[in-house]
């Protein structure tokens, strides 16, 4: 007898069949979205993922999706799921799932998304430590940096930028949640002294947040975006600019 | 409809290994190109690496250092030379260059690095114990892109084109467009690590599925003691996707305690603390596992349990990943026991090398990190063997003329890759279907327990589907635009060919040693089996096992046979 079975999809019985319903679509050649539905039988704590996998390994779906590790690290896994963006590896699967791509990335086939404009946003910013000083020699005498270790759990997955409604209208100005958490790695970080001045950070492009913190409930490393990295980074902003 | 390129280096792979040797390339004045199946840092085992170790004054042991490396890790199948580098390289060069970059190695709140004692060795992490890997390959990404290398992502290479015995280029395809490359190179650096997605269960990353050793055998690069395959006794059960979610054996971060394994009875049969002192306790904890199993008292996928309930659950939140996992499943870090079962994981074999050159038998051919025969690998070592295969092929590119890659080179293995983009016959195999079945196979055989009838029989099951299944292999769709049933095919062929050549490498071995059980042979043999296992291919294509004497001076075993199950590395 296991002694430690439960968890959040305790309801489901092994062997359950779960309904799915996913969004096909080849962008070069078709119109429309095209959905296809299937049926699975639920294997205990089954994930999101875990359910995609028995389609097309069982199945025969050949549905396009992307994914590495299975482990919450890559962060190549997130889909929308009932409407919802997640991490597909890391949320259980529910009875009845529609699956969509994430929001706000060109579609490249099915449910998998290109990365390129989020990635070219990020390599625009530099993130990496700038050292004010020279380096000391390892270990370098460093003190706990606990606003610094909260943002380093992001995966970068783009759960949060597909839930954003300020990336959602279009505003190219403001950088998305996770590009702002990026950011704070480096700014945030004692080492750095990152010319915040400068014309590539100006605050509008972390101001226009609107604090709705839809980006939290899509964070799979349980982020509280708004304060550990939006507020901050302001705030860090300000202090320097005098803004 | 195939694209024309050319480098001084191509470099294979896009973790730890690939990404030290194209930026040591850079450095060296090269020009580079990159080739990541899947995306630069984020696709590959080194992601999954869970922790840094260093040796920690006051200790500072560098001959404990080489007695673990050797005997723990290897089993004695090492070479002394190639390890004693590497550790001046973690201490002058590793540590110092990625903390300068930026790394932030935790600190508790004293400042003090956050660091567990482990054996001579001392484990720390940047970010939470479990996520050292994603960290560094954060920092490299960066670095890679920063300096505006040549990277292709999501481009596949398929072949390494060998002429007069030597490599001269590299035929990929990207899986965006289906576009085929041609590369002609002066020198070529293979760096794609593990095979781990060879079992139904198994640690590796999806994109791990053995074609860099695939298509290093085909080139006709010698293989290395293929048998030495890690099982990982510690991993998570259910759900599926998280087979490399590991409750480690080794020391926390955050507390002196570790996390102790209890069979179905409720006894308690794997605590590090109370195992005598080995540094490596994978192998001893599978040992320990086996006796549980054969008693019925725990099976190896599962009945049996990781538990933290003895160990404060404060700092284990603070420091370790493993309690994220515990959270998720609705678990009690400090009170629950999660259910485990066993794992392939990572290789101490692979593809034959010279350790301190990186060079295969295939002139142009170099190897770095974890693909290689020669060490177990982690995130230290291959990042020492990219900078090394790095260094020795710029001599090459220095004066070697590029060669262009003729038609007919190009040609043969576009037919090969193209072959695979059809739709007939309609009541055909699907390639993930099969990749599904191989696993299977090597699930069912090739498991910690093997015999000589059980290996047999699994090859024989392998070699059925090479013949009857694989010639069947059938897309739902012709599409070239990231079409992932045809990268299955691809991948399933190259896991066929190295599902045989394991096996046979493990029915050459008559002994049991470190990771490698054989129940017909359970003795380490060091008298007669002291030695490497080289495979290769013959003018015929057939596979040819010889062996290869080991290099020890210092580091000796203490009798000529133990008995397995008495060994503690």
């Amino acid at each position: 007898m296991s002694p430690t079975t439960t968890g959040p999809d305790a309801t489901l019985r092994e062997g359950e069949l779960l309904a799915l319903r996913i969004a096909r679509r080849d962008p070069t050649t078709d119109a429309d979205v095209r959905w296809e539905t299937y049926q699975v039988p639920y294997a205990e704590r089954m994930r999101v993922l875990d359910a995609l996998e028995y389609v097309n390994e069982r199945l025969g779906g050949d549905v396009a999706y992307q994914w590495f590790c299975g482990a919450r690290r890559c962060g190549q896994c997130a889909m929308v799921v009932n409407g919802r963006a997640q991490l597909t590896c890391w949320e259980p699967a529910e009875r009845t799932m529609t699956i969509e791509p994430l929001r706000n990335l060109p579609l490249v086939r099915d449910l998998v998304t290109d990365r390129a404009p989020y990635e070219d946003l990020l390599r625009a910013l530099d993130p990496q430590v700038k050292r004010a000083a020279p380096y000391a020699g390892f270990p370098e005498p460093l003190p706990d940096m606990p606003d610094v270790n909260t943002l380093t759990a992001c995966i970068e997955c783009l759960a949060c930028h597909s839930e954003c409604p300020v990336v959602t209208s279009g505003d190219r100005s403001f950088l998305g949640p996770t590009a702002i958490v990026q950011l704070g790695r480096f700014v945030l970080d004692v080492r750095d002294r990152r010319d915040l001045d400068g014309v590539t950070l100006t605050d509008a492009q972390v101001a226009r947040c609107q604090s709705c913190r839809a980006c939290e409930a899509a964070c799979p490393a349980g982020i509280a975006i708004v304060p550990a990295a939006v507020e901050k980074v302001r705030t860090k902003i300000r202090a320097v600019t005098g803004r | 409809m195939i694209e024309r390129l050319a480098a001084d280096v191509v470099v294979i792979g896009g973790g730890a290994a690939g990404a030290n040797a194209a930026l040591k390339a850079r450095a060296l004045g090269l020009e580079p190109l990159m080739l990541v199946k899947g995306f630069l840092g984020r696709s590959g085992g080194s992601l999954l690496a869970a922790f840094l170790v260093m040796p920690t004054p006051p200790k500072n042991d560098r001959r404990a250092e080489l007695d673990a490396a050797v005997r723990y890790y290897n089993h004695y199948l090492a070479d002394e030379d190639y390890i004693l580098e590497v550790q001046r390289y973690a201490r002058e060069e590793f540590f110092p260059e990625l903390e300068q970059r930026g790394l932030y190695i935790r600190r508790e709140e004293n400042g003090k690095i956050a660091l567990s004692p482990f054996g001579s060795l001392g484990i720390m992490s940047p970010g939470k114990y479990g996520d050292a890997g994603r960290l560094v390959m954060d920092l490299r990404r960066k670095e890679v892109f920063g300096q505006g290398l040549r990277v292709r992502e999501q481009t596949m290479a398929t072949a390494i084109v060998v002429r007069d015995g030597e490599a001269i280029g590299v035929c990929a395809l990207d899986l965006l467009t289906g576009r085929l490359l041609a590369i002609s190179a002066k020198a070529v650096i293979l760096a794609t690590g593990h095979t781990d997605q060879l079992a139904t269960r198994a640690t590796g990353t999806r994109d791990q599925c053995a074609n860099g050793l695939a298509m290093a055998y085909r080139a006709g690069a010698e293989m290395r003691n293929l048998e030495m395959q890690w099982w990982h006794a510690n991993d998570i059960k259910s759900p599926a996707s998280w087979s490399r979610v590991q409750t480690y054996p080794n020391p926390l971060l955050g507390t002196k305690e570790v996390a102790r394994h209890y069979n179905n009875r409720g006894d308690m049969f794997f605590d590090l603390h109370a195992a005598p002192g080995s540094p490596a306790p994978y192998t001893l904890q599978l040992r320990r596992l086996a006796q549980q199993v054969q008693q019925g008292l725990a099976r190896w996928d599962g009945e049996y349990y990781a538990s933290y309930s003895h160990i404060d659950p404060a700092p284990i939140r603070k420091y370790n990943l493993v309690a994220d996992f515990y959270d998720k499943l609705g678990l009690d870090v400090g009170r629950d026991r999660v259910e485990c079962a066993v794992t392939w994981h990572m290789r101490q074999g692979g593809i034959n090398v010279k350790p301190l050159t990186m060079e295969t038998n295939v002139e142009g051919l170099f190897i770095a990190g974890a693909v290689g025969g020669h060490t177990l690998g982690n995130l230290v070592y291959v990042s020492h063997d990219g900078q090394a295969a790095a260094c020795r092929s710029a001599e090459r590119a220095r004066r070697a003329k590029a060669v262009a890659l003729t038609d007919a080179e190009v040609d043969r293995e576009a037919a090969r890759v193209l072959g695979f983009l059809r739709s007939e016959p309609r009541d055909g195999v699907q390639p993930a279907a099969l990749k599904r079945e191989i696993r299977q196979v090597m699930w069912d055989h090739m498991g910690y327990v093997k015999s000589e009838a059980g290996m047999r029989a699994g090859l024989e099951k392998i070699e059925r589907l090479r013949r009857e299944k694989f010639p069947r292999l059938r897309l739902a769709t012709t599409s070239t635009r990231w079409n992932r049933a045809w990268i299955d095919a691809l991948d399933a062929d190259d896991m066929l060919t190295v599902a045989e050549i394991t096996i046979r490498s493990s029915l050459h071995r008559k002994e049991s040693r470190g990771p490698f059980y054989r129940e017909d042979y359970p003795v380490t043999d060091h008298e007669h089996w002291l030695r490497h296992t080289i495979l290769r291919r013959d003018a015929r294509g057939e596979p040819v096992i010889t062996s290869a004497p080991v290099n020890l001076k210092w580091v000796t075993p203490p009798a000529k046979q133990e008995d397995f199950f008495k060994t503690d590395y």
